[in-house]
């Protein structure tokens, strides 16, 4: 009696201490000794031969106008360039341009004939001139089953021909279905091209805040906390913030010149405006300005490039202790701009930097290590440098560290590890403005817009827009102005959407996708209801540490639904739940409860 | 005493896997992966001195190109998508029959064959089981240990092949069941089941602990993709086994490859509106609320 209560008791206490789930992390990196190559420096001839490995690893400075990096933009239909750009644009883009503006607010007012006629234009110039960008849209539409019978085969020819006609879109959203499809060494190669236009468009600042696309849900609910904060100057916040500014509150000022900088906050980069904040602020001593004033002079954003001057900002900001400035020092140095080349302080700043737990020193060292740049070339260096940064979230590091994947310099070949990290940087390329329009649309109460513009961004792959798209179409029904094959979408369009979007979120890491296809079939709605399948999609969301699923599961286990009638693992269920989110402490204590009456009263009652 | 310092030591070692910063790239996550069902698409181009020939009812599309290089290009035929049925004894022995004259079928547990005397070992490192390797010997036991520095620190048997048992299930079942899969309402999985029994007493239940292994068909090689607890210390442990695809009824759960064939025109084909060449709305393409070819 004593050994099995002994087990028992064992059994318990190794339960209870079972590793946590992990609480989901937006990315992180796991790389084991596996991975690492036993490679002595036997390498060095083939990188020196790739020309890939171009001369911009340290990049940023250079900045290509969006419509040369991302051909077949939308920008134009939604930040119409203040200033007159170069007059030779494309005229022959403008029937392009003229269709998918119809697109856009055929969707805003759910106005179907409108749409049609838009879907004509656009397969007309996709088919009678071939029009790549034209190609890109009506892949879309084939893709989501508007205007157009829902037809796979149709979409993807559409955009393999328009990525090879250079619509960037397309190429996301081919590599986007390669990926799905395991072909892996087709999604590889796309994806690298991506990557390095994305990379390419990156800052070289210190730690510039990630503008991910943002999640406008939480759970079933509208996330209200994020999407106040990108309501750009319709924000209070931001109002009381540019009062204070104007006041002279050096610290408010700065954050003013962030905000237009970078473009946070829902507002749009303003790179006059963040310079003249910027200097105010440093008028007032507010020195971390500094060091973006240093980068300001030297991209040449919004003033006329010189490098003498961002040298000397740079200075002042590192003698403040702005560790960081030491990269912008490091990178001038390098390139020999406005001083003579000389790597071996460019690497005595990196240095500084890195050794003042800078991620973007770590990888600024990385690249000299790696290309041999001032140090003798050392590929294991160079990858435990870039494995530092990117744990610290630098962006650049995560492309190097895909670049090695790739190759199979550095690190074992794996090409599915390489489209994953590929993926993640390519998805911050100029396309993904795409999301700042949506939500800008969403915040002015244009569904349709909204919707449209996120399914455009869920077919080039990204799972906050697949979640973003789904939650639009659950919650406003039919506000949300989803168009599907003859007009308005049906309420079986609409439910058959939501679920392949919901599919694609799951397959991507959302739990909460999971669960909802769970709840779909459990509840029957817009299918027959189906326990077994409910169960299924639960069982799959509970792997991914959803604790509502968890309950779910409970329940079914409790009654018998879909799953084996088990009051133990009923139990197990709830009790996991319940840890893993103290908020259903009340539900979990009710079911917990009606557990134990079942349990001892069963007889009396069932 | 012992138990008491085994106790400490697992607590320790517990703590030690807790704090340690594992780290996992998220979309790794999950079971329910890439359907290896989804239709796969892909573009083949053939030269204008070996085009592709089509069927009479394939639909093409005409693709210019704005440099001048045009192509025609035929979908690949779209089949309906079948509802699969519950498949009963009677169609076996009929397909049996009928294939018999040209290839000797092999039943499942003939193909699977191939796995005797292996065993496969794995950990799930995702889910609660994490601290749990699962060892499973075909046709021999299964195991759920723990292992640490190349030894078994625990173990726990989870069930022995029992043949009768296995027989008894299948000539209920006609050899092949089939589990629910929510893709889509019409989706599911098929697999052939062996039973273990025999295992660990479970406390819970006083009962030996049992395991049902189902062998599913899946590229690209033979492994354990999941375990999971149906009711208390009884299990179902899945086996991917592409072996399996080889028998008929699994043939349907292979990966579909829809090619898309392009021809390239020779360069002076005019840009001009064949008359043949027309979209075909076909309306059979249509689907209905939850398509499994997504």
């Amino acid at each position: 009696m004593s050994r099995s209560s002994c087990h028992l008791f064992l059994f318990l206490l190794l339960f209870s201490l079972f590793p946590f789930p992990l609480l989901a992390r937006p990315f992180v990196l796991v790389l084991s000794q596996d991975d690492l190559k036993d490679v002595q420096n036997d390498d060095a001839s083939p990188l020196d031969s790739d020309s890939s490995w171009d001369d911009d690893d340290f990049g940023g400075t250079h900045v290509k106008p969006d419509d040369e990096l991302d051909p077949g933009s939308w920008r134009r239909l939604f930040e119409p360039p203040t200033t007159l750009l170069s007059p030779s644009h494309d005229t022959s883009l403008d029937s392009y341009y003229a269709a998918v503006h119809k697109i856009i607010s055929a969707s805003n007012n759910g106005d179907s004939r409108l749409m049609e006629e838009a879907a004509a234009e656009i397969e007309t110039a996709a088919n009678t001139d071939g029009d790549p960008h034209a190609r890109s849209v009506l892949g879309f539409l084939y893709g989501m089953g508007m205007m157009r019978e829902r037809n796979k085969a149709k979409a993807f020819l559409n955009h393999y021909f328009a990525a090879e006609g250079g619509n960037a879109q397309s190429k996301m959203a081919l590599a986007y279905t390669y990926s799905r499809q395991d072909m892996h060494e087709k999604a590889v190669k796309l994806y690298a091209e991506l990557a390095e236009i994305a990379v390419n468009s990156f800052l070289i600042s210190k730690d510039s805040p990630v503008i991910e696309p943002i999640r406008i849900h939480n759970g079933a609910e509208e996330n209200k906390e994020a999407l106040k904060k990108s309501r750009g100057e319709d924000d209070e916040d931001f109002q009381i913030l540019e009062y204070q500014a104007q006041k002279g509150n050096a610290g408010a000022m700065y954050k003013m010149g962030l905000f237009y900088y970078f473009g946070l906050r829902g507002l749009r980069r303003d790179h006059t405006k963040a310079l003249m904040w910027f200097l105010k602020a440093v008028d007032k001593g507010e020195p971390r300005s500094l060091e973006l004033l240093g980068e300001i002079y030297a991209r040449g954003a919004g003033v006329e490039r010189n490098y003498t001057k961002a040298l000397e900002w740079l200075s002042l900001a590192s003698e403040h202790g702005l560790y960081s400035a030491y990269n912008g020092m490091g990178y001038l140095h390098v390139k020999g701009y406005g001083v003579e080349k000389n790597y071996t302080k460019a690497k005595e700043y990196f240095d500084k930097a890195a050794d003042n737990e800078d991620a973007g020193g770590h990888y600024n060292l990385g690249v000299m290590y790696l290309k041999g740049i001032g140090v003798k070339r050392d590929v294991k260096i160079a990858c435990k440098c870039f494995i530092v940064a990117a744990n610290a979230g630098q962006p650049k590091a995560f492309y190097q560290l895909a670049k090695m994947f790739h190759t199979g310099v550095g690190l074992k070949k794996n090409l599915p590890m390489a489209t994953a990290l590929y993926k993640l940087v390519a998805e911050r390329g100029p396309w993904s403005s795409l999301s700042r329009w949506a939500l800008e649309s969403y915040l002015k109460g244009d569904m349709g817009k909204a919707f449209l513009l996120y399914s455009r961004m869920a077919e080039l792959g990204y799972e906050i827009a697949q979640s973003n798209a789904a939650w639009i179409l659950d919650k406003y029904g039919e506000r949300s102005m989803c168009m599907g094959e003859l007009g308005v979408c049906t309420d079986a369009e609409r439910h058959q959407r939501a679920h392949s979007l919901w599919w694609q979120a799951s397959e991507q890491g959302n739990e909460h996708a999971a669960l909802l296809i769970g709840d779909a079939y459990y509840y029957g709605r817009g299918t027959v209801r189906d326990y077994e399948r409910a169960a299924e999609a639960y069982i799959h969301a509970k792997s991914q540490s959803n604790a509502q699923a968890m309950f779910n599961l409970g329940y079914m286990h409790e009654h018998g639904q879909g799953l084996p009638f088990d009051l133990h693992l009923a139990k197990r269920y709830y009790d996991q739940a319940l840890e893993l989110d103290p908020a259903a402490k009340l539900p979990v204590t009710l079911a917990l409860a009606s557990l134990w009456v079942r349990k001892n009263y069963a007889d009396s009652f069932l | 005493m012992r138990l008491f310092v085994s106790l400490v030591a697992v607590f320790c070692i517990v703590c030690s896997n807790v704090l340690a910063d594992q780290i996992f790239p998220s979309h790794v996550a999950g079971t329910l992966g890439r359907s290896s069902r989804e239709p796969k698409y892909k573009i083949e181009f053939h030269s204008e001195d070996s085009p592709y020939h089509p069927d009479d009812d394939q639909e093409s599309v005409f693709m210019p190109n704005k440099d001048g290089k045009n192509f025609l290009c035929f979908l690949p035929k779209v089949e309906k998508t079948k509802t699969l049925k519950p498949v009963t004894q009677q169609n076996i022995s009929s397909m049996i029959v009928e294939s018999e004259k040209q290839v000797k079928l092999k039943t499942p547990d003939e193909l699977l064959e191939v796995l005797k005397d292996r065993c496969f070992i794995r950990l799930f490192s995702m889910q609660q089981e994490g601290w749990w390797s699962y060892e499973f010997c075909y046709q021999n036991r299964l195991r759920q240990i723990h292992v640490e520095e190349d030894k078994v620190v625990q173990e726990f048997v989870l069930g022995v092949y029992d043949e009768e048992a296995t027989a008894a299930f299948n000539q209920n079942l006609s050899d092949i069941s089939s589990l629910k899969d929510p893709r889509s309402k019409d989706a599911s999985q098929r697999y052939h089941a062996h039973q273990y029994t025999n295992g660990t007493q479970c406390d819970l239940t006083n009962q030996p602990r049992e395991t049902e292994v189902r062998f599913v068909c899946s590229e690209p090689r033979a492994m354990i993709s999941s375990i999971t607890e149906l009711s208390t210390c009884k299990y179902a442990l899945t086996i991917q086994s592409p072996m399996l695809c080889k028998h008929p009824l699994f043939q349907e759960e292979r990966p579909v490859w829809h090619t898309i064939n392009c021809n390239v025109l020779p360069k002076d084909t005019k840009v001009e509106e064949d008359p043949h060449i027309t979209m075909i709305m076909d309306s059979e393409d249509q689907s209905s609320n939850f398509d499994s070819s997504q």
